[in-house]
């Protein structure tokens, strides 16, 4: 029984490990543009792009799932953009979890730009730098030292918030874990499921705080 | 002709001439120490000279050759041909991630000013000469302040300025480290650079610098040697300065 617990929990983690590395594929860079386009100097781009961040960060996450899954196929009758089957939910689910996380990237980002000193730029500058070798050999990877710690704040909420992908029928690792209160009226595999949230969000705390103390050389 | 010719430099901000007026020249090798209150455009002035701020009014020439024009700037949008200027700040900015080495070979390396090791035998010979050649592979974290200031210098030296400007480059260091930096700068004059400072430290003003601008607001008041300026001044704001 045991086994055949862990071998469907193991199926669901998948899924989940799945839409996680998705999510951050998308919207680590993704963040980087809206965090851009929210520091534009063209008022109009900065205040659409701000609206949107707005929208994004003040509306839960599960219902801009259930509306990007089902809106499409509602809007125009019975042509289901995403396709059929685990992978248009999956699908979906990434362009979800993307859009979301990328706006709170992207606020991460502009803080953690926003707080290097104007000096380094200034520094740049008289010493004939272009604007664009400024931020990618002076300033990236100073705000990458200081995003490092909100940042991890994310991705360990990310890893947890993957359990929401169920509310369009995503077969992860919660889904699978509750299954088994229906089928067999067992409990205690939703619980082992916590320890794989446990494990998982574990190594990821270790792998930042390695990264944190790399980075321990500067200020 | 004068080397370095400044005429009718003026800068407005929000409506107020935090700049204007100012005329100055400078002879090849010379030092010039700009004196005068705080908040009244001396380092808005430095800024001016390296684009940081770009000046509303006024004319910049080096060598005879012109190397920035308000009004044609206006006119065109076009921007300063070409960098003649170097800036040592008073809070330094070294970059944090990079070593002394690096520090100084960066913006070389990026201009392609020459090859790799070519750049690197100039950029260790740059920090041995302002007394660091020990700790080239040493964050900035790690120095002092006087020795974080001269490697600025070092890695402003790097990009082979005409006219290297420094703004109050003691002001956050103790008197030990003041006398490390300025040594520095001493040295530099025997080498003939040409140097715009902007100081308080009257001692050094006096004894190391060809010419000497009060600067009060906005506008150059005086200017002259260090004996017409300390032991005669004719303004009565440079007396009550110079009491002060």
């Amino acid at each position: 029984m045991l086994r055949e617990v862990l071998l469907n929990l193991l199926g669901g983690f998948g899924q989940s490990l799945r839409l996680f590395c998705y999510t951050l594929l998308g919207a680590l860079p993704l963040g980087l543009v809206i965090a851009f386009g929210s520091m534009n100097r063209f008022q109009p781009l900065r205040a659409l792009v701000r609206g949107l961040v707005w929208v994004v960060r003040g509306t839960p996450l599960m219902l801009q799932l259930i509306v990007i899954y089902y809106g499409p196929g509602l809007i125009n009758k019975g042509n289901n953009l995403w396709g059929g089957g685990g992978a248009g939910r999956m699908t979906a689910a990434a362009v979800a979890f993307i859009l979301n996380y990328a706006c709170y990237f992207s606020e991460i980002y502009r803080g953690g730009i926003e707080s290097i000193p104007r000096g380094q730029r200034e520094a740049g500058q008289v010493l004939g730098m272009t604007g664009r070798q400024i931020f990618f050999r002076v300033q990236l990877k100073q705000v990458y030292k200081r995003i490092l710690p909100p940042m991890g704040n994310e991705v360990i909420t990310l890893v947890k918030d993957t359990c929401l992908a169920r509310i369009i029928a995503i077969y992860e690792l919660t889904y699978a874990g509750q299954a088994y209160i229906k089928s067999h009226g067992l409990i205690w595999p939703l619980l082992l499921t916590g320890v794989f949230y446990l494990l998982f969000s574990g190594l990821l705390s270790w792998l930042l705080r390695r990264e944190e103390a790399r980075l321990g050389y500067f200020e | 002709m004068a080397y370095l010719e400044i005429i009718g430099l003026g800068k407005r901000f929000g409506g107020v001439d935090v700049l204007h007026d100012v005329d100055l020249t400078l002879e090849k090798g010379q030092i010039l120490s700009l004196i005068g209150p705080s908040g009244e455009g001396k380092t808005t002035f430095l800024r001016c000279l390296n684009f940081l701020e770009t000046p509303d009014r006024g004319i910049l020439r080096l060598n005879g050759e012109t190397l920035f024009d308000a009004a044609q700037v206006k006119a065109k949008g076009k921007k300063p041909s070409r960098r003649a200027f170097g800036l040592v700040f008073q809070a330094f900015h070294l970059f944090p991630q990079y070593t002394v080495l690096e520090n100084v070979m960066l913006a070389p390396t990026l201009a392609k000013k020459g090859r790799r090791e070519e750049l690197r035998e100039k950029a260790l010979d740059l920090i041995a000469k302002v007394g660091l050649a020990d700790k080239a592979d040493s964050y900035p974290n790690t120095l002092s302040g006087g020795q974080q200031q001269r490697a600025a210098i070092a890695r402003a030296l790097a990009m082979e300025p005409d006219v290297l400007c420094f703004d109050e480059p003691t002001s956050a260091l103790d008197p030990l480290l003041t006398r490390e930096v300025l040594n520095v700068i001493r040295l530099l004059k025997r080498e003939g650079r040409t140097m715009i400072v902007v100081t308080h430290e009257m001692g050094f003003a006096r004894e190391a610098s060809d010419r000497v601008a009060f600067l009060s607001r906005g506008t150059v008041a005086e200017l002259g040697t260090p004996g017409e300026i300390f032991e005669a001044p004719r303004t009565e704001a440079l007396q009550r300065f110079l009491r002060e």
